[in-house]
């Protein structure tokens, strides 16, 4: 990343004057003048491409680069690196490829890894890539960076002239179907695209992609307007030019620096309790008044914790003391069977009773009540939350439904709606209205519709 | 995006429906020599009052003050997004490594995301998303980051959509459930965490794929099955984190950080240099 001393690749015009869009994903991608590589990460954590990695990001040149590169791969130490070339002459240029790796020039793929490997000539192209071939994620130029030079997290780069659109690669059937808002990586090798890709696009006629159960699935009985569609992140920009050297205009924010240690003017908050019994018991027992140990007043079944603003019920304690609903035969924290149990009614705090999961996967637990609509605003009663709901087509009320819970019991309760509030009776296949400000028990595996948008109620009481 | 307030960002680096993490470059008005932060954009959309609230509780994060946390560096509210930039990490995090990891230097990294969420624990904060993307690599140290912070905005909300389907195998089955988060819920996480970056492998191999509804109702009555690829003083450790009843786990974070830091030495001791 020098200037001086670079011999054969000193900025020519061609490559070097290019904007290259970065594909996300695993790995690496570098740029220097005459050479843009990508190094995809390997999860056997290739000791060699960090190796080359330090190799590079200490100032090599281009050429020194593209020789490293090429000789670790015919070593056999790189399991996959490619690289695409600018050597001296602006009209020349070579790419090589290695492992799962593809050099591609106007949508075709001129290189991969069952290739010989040599550097091949790639013509005179008006747009390059050079990308992992294994990765999903890596199949698109999605970034707006434009990478000039300089090493930077990546799984590939799409190179084409100043000015001009990245055409949508052709090559990329099969992985070219991942939304940019793909799924995120959670492991060394991620996760398969699956469930995400499953998200129908936001043009798809009815967004239900949870849906209701089983039974071919009814659909929310508002068909009123455009469908709302899944909720879509703010679309990515198209790739961005050369960098602009003003700084941007800032519109008007509000932001308060964090420091690194403010002297916190509160009192320290108390810490989080532990659970683990021997931790929760006194260090010792007192001594009594004249030197005897005080008698033990260890109970079978203590008394739960009760705090002041726990909703309390009545319920049952499985032989390891987790507090139950009555119904249940198993418990809901360890699984223990309760049957044999003389069910002995005790006082505690209301448990979660369950969750519910909303057609866009977005899932809320049972811990307390939800007033639901497009805007709530702040609930003035302990233990009831707003559920502010996104709704393009405002087919919800501000405050269309309440979600209330009653002793161990779920009930739904329309607060007036508009629109109404549905619920899907299973035997008759068709949606129920209900009646508006009257509470209506939810039975495990319900499905309720509020406008256009549908949750299914899930217990954890074990029957 | 090309940017919020006055940063301008370079690269996405990540995202999901709760919002976008960018790479972008430091404005001078944080008065820090970083070249870059990570920015943090939420999907909700959001007013004065969740700006407040965010404020607070990340106040509270950086006054905890552990080596092990990722530093935080400012937080704000533009039109109706809110964003927090914080400290970025070249070398990525346990989910993206950007140079390779010896199995002692992953278990070392586990080790501090455990001691961090013990500092965060012992300030009466739960972290709440405790995954390897979250543990970021300093040098040959780690650094937990991204303190889940939808209980801020969206109370009671556990997953946040059909794109948290990756991450839902670090939720305790308690939290599913609808259960607050606690040492145990982070504890459990850590495990999960740890045996995701060990074996590449999921706690539940054989999640139902598909539906989130299927797979939660899966989560809640189904056990962890641990991988063959992890020894035998590893699945000890991770068997009594996962374990059903949150009672039965190691009672603190600190208490797990040091079974895995003693596992991570002795390893290290075993390994060449
Ligand atoms: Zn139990």
């Amino acid at each position: 990343m020098t200037d001086e001393g670079v011999s054969t690749a000193t900025a020519a015009p061609g490559l070097d004057s290019w904007s290259g869009v970065l594909h996300r994903g695993l790995g690496w991608v570098g740029r220097w003048p005459g050479l843009v590589a990508v190094i995809p990460n390997d999860s056997a954590h290739d000791m060699a491409a960090e190796q080359l990695l330090r190799q590079l990001g200490a100032g090599a040149t281009a050429d020194e680069a593209r020789a490293a590169i090429s000789a670790a791969a015919l070593r056999g130490e790189l399991r996959a690196a490619a690289y695409i070339a600018q050597p001296g002459d602006p009209s020349t240029l070579v790419g090589f490829a290695c492992g799962v790796t593809e050099v591609i020039a106007d949508g075709q793929v001129l290189i991969n890894g069952t290739s010989p490997l040599q550097e091949v000539a790639l013509g005179t192209p008006e747009q390059l890539t050079v990308r992992a071939a294994n990765l999903a994620a890596a199949a698109r130029a999605v970034s707006p960076y434009d990478l000039r030079q300089g090493v930077v997290p990546g799984a590939g780069i799409t190179l084409a002239p100043v000015g001009t659109a990245i055409v949508a690669d052709p090559s990329t059937a099969g992985t070219g179907s991942v939304p940019p808002g793909g799924p995120v990586q959670t492991g060394p090798q991620g996760p398969p695209p699956g469930p995400a890709a499953q998200t129908p696009p936001p043009e798809a006629p009815t967004p239900t992609p949870l849906g209701p159960p089983a039974g071919g699935g009814p659909n929310p009985p508002l068909p009123l307007g455009p469908p709302s569609g899944v909720p879509i992140q703010a679309p990515l920009g198209p790739p961005a030019g050369v960098p602009t050297p003003a700084p941007p205009e800032v519109g008007p924010f509000v932001a308060v620096l964090l420091g690194p240690a403010p002297a916190s003017p509160s009192a320290p908050a108390a810490p989080l309790p532990t659970l683990n019994p021997t931790v929760a018991e006194p260090p010792a027992a007192p001594s009594g008044p004249l030197g005897h140990p005080a008698p033990s007043h260890r109970i079978p079944t203590p008394d739960l914790p009760i705090n002041a603003d726990d909703v309390v019920v009545e319920g049952i304690l499985c032989s390891r003391h987790h507090f139950n609903n009555p119904i249940a035969s198993y418990c809901m924290v360890c699984g223990i069977s309760m049957v044999h149990l003389t069910h002995n009614l005790v006082p505690g705090p209301r448990p979660t009773l369950g969750f519910i999961v909303f057609d866009n996967g977005s899932t809320y637990g049972l811990d307390r009540s939800y007033v639901v609509g497009r805007e709530p605003g702040q609930i003035g009663e302990a233990n009831v939350a707003p559920l502010a709901i996104h709704d393009d087509n405002e087919t919800l009320s501000r405050r269309h439904a309440e979600i209330r819970l009653v002793g161990w019991d779920v009930h739904i309760v329309d607060l007036g709606s508009t629109n109404g509030t549905f619920v899907w009776d299973v035997s008759f296949e068709r949606w129920n209205q209900i009646a508006p400000n009257t509470p209506v028990l939810l039975s495990p595996g319900d499905t309720v519709a509020l406008g256009r948008r549908t949750f299914v109620f899930e217990s954890v009481t074990r029957l | 995006m090309n940017g919020i307030a006055d940063y301008e960002f370079v690269h996405l680096l990540g995202e999901g429906s709760h919002g976008s993490f960018w790479l972008a470059r430091c404005p001078a008005r944080l008065g820090r020599t970083d070249a870059y932060v990570a920015v943090k954009t939420f999907a909700h959309r959001a007013d004065e009052g969740d700006f407040q609230r965010l404020v607070a509780e990340l106040q509270r994060y950086v006054s905890v003050g552990s080596p092990q946390l990722a530093q935080l560096y400012d937080v704000g509210l533009q039109n109706d997004t809110l964003y927090y930039a914080s400290e970025y990490f070249a070398d990525g995090s346990l989910a993206q490594p950007a140079r390779p990891f010896t199995r002692a230097s992953v278990l070392a990294a586990i080790t501090d995301a455990a001691l961090a969420a013990h500092a965060l624990h012992e300030a009466g904060i739960a972290h709440r998303s405790i995954k390897p993307g979250n543990v970021y690599i300093d040098g040959d140290r780690a650094k937990l980051g991204d303190i889940g912070l939808l209980q801020v905005l969206n109370p009671g909300q556990t997953i946040t959509g059909l794109d948290h389907i990756g991450s839902i195998e670090y939720l305790a089955p308690e939290l599913i459930q609808g259960q607050p988060a606690s040492r145990a819920t982070d504890v459990w996480a850590l495990a999960a965490t740890m045996h995701r970056v060990l074996t590449a492998r999921s706690v539940y191999p054989d999640i139902p794929q598909g539906s989130l509804l299927q797979a939660l109702r899966y989560l809640v009555s189904e056990r962890p099955v641990l991988n063959d690829r992890l020894r035998d003083e590893e699945r000890t450790v991770i068997e009594q984190a996962l374990a059903v009843d949150p009672a039965a786990r190691p009672a603190t974070a600190l208490e797990f950080a040091q079974i895995v830091g003693a596992i991570a030495q002795r390893l290290a001791q075993a390994e060449p240099a």
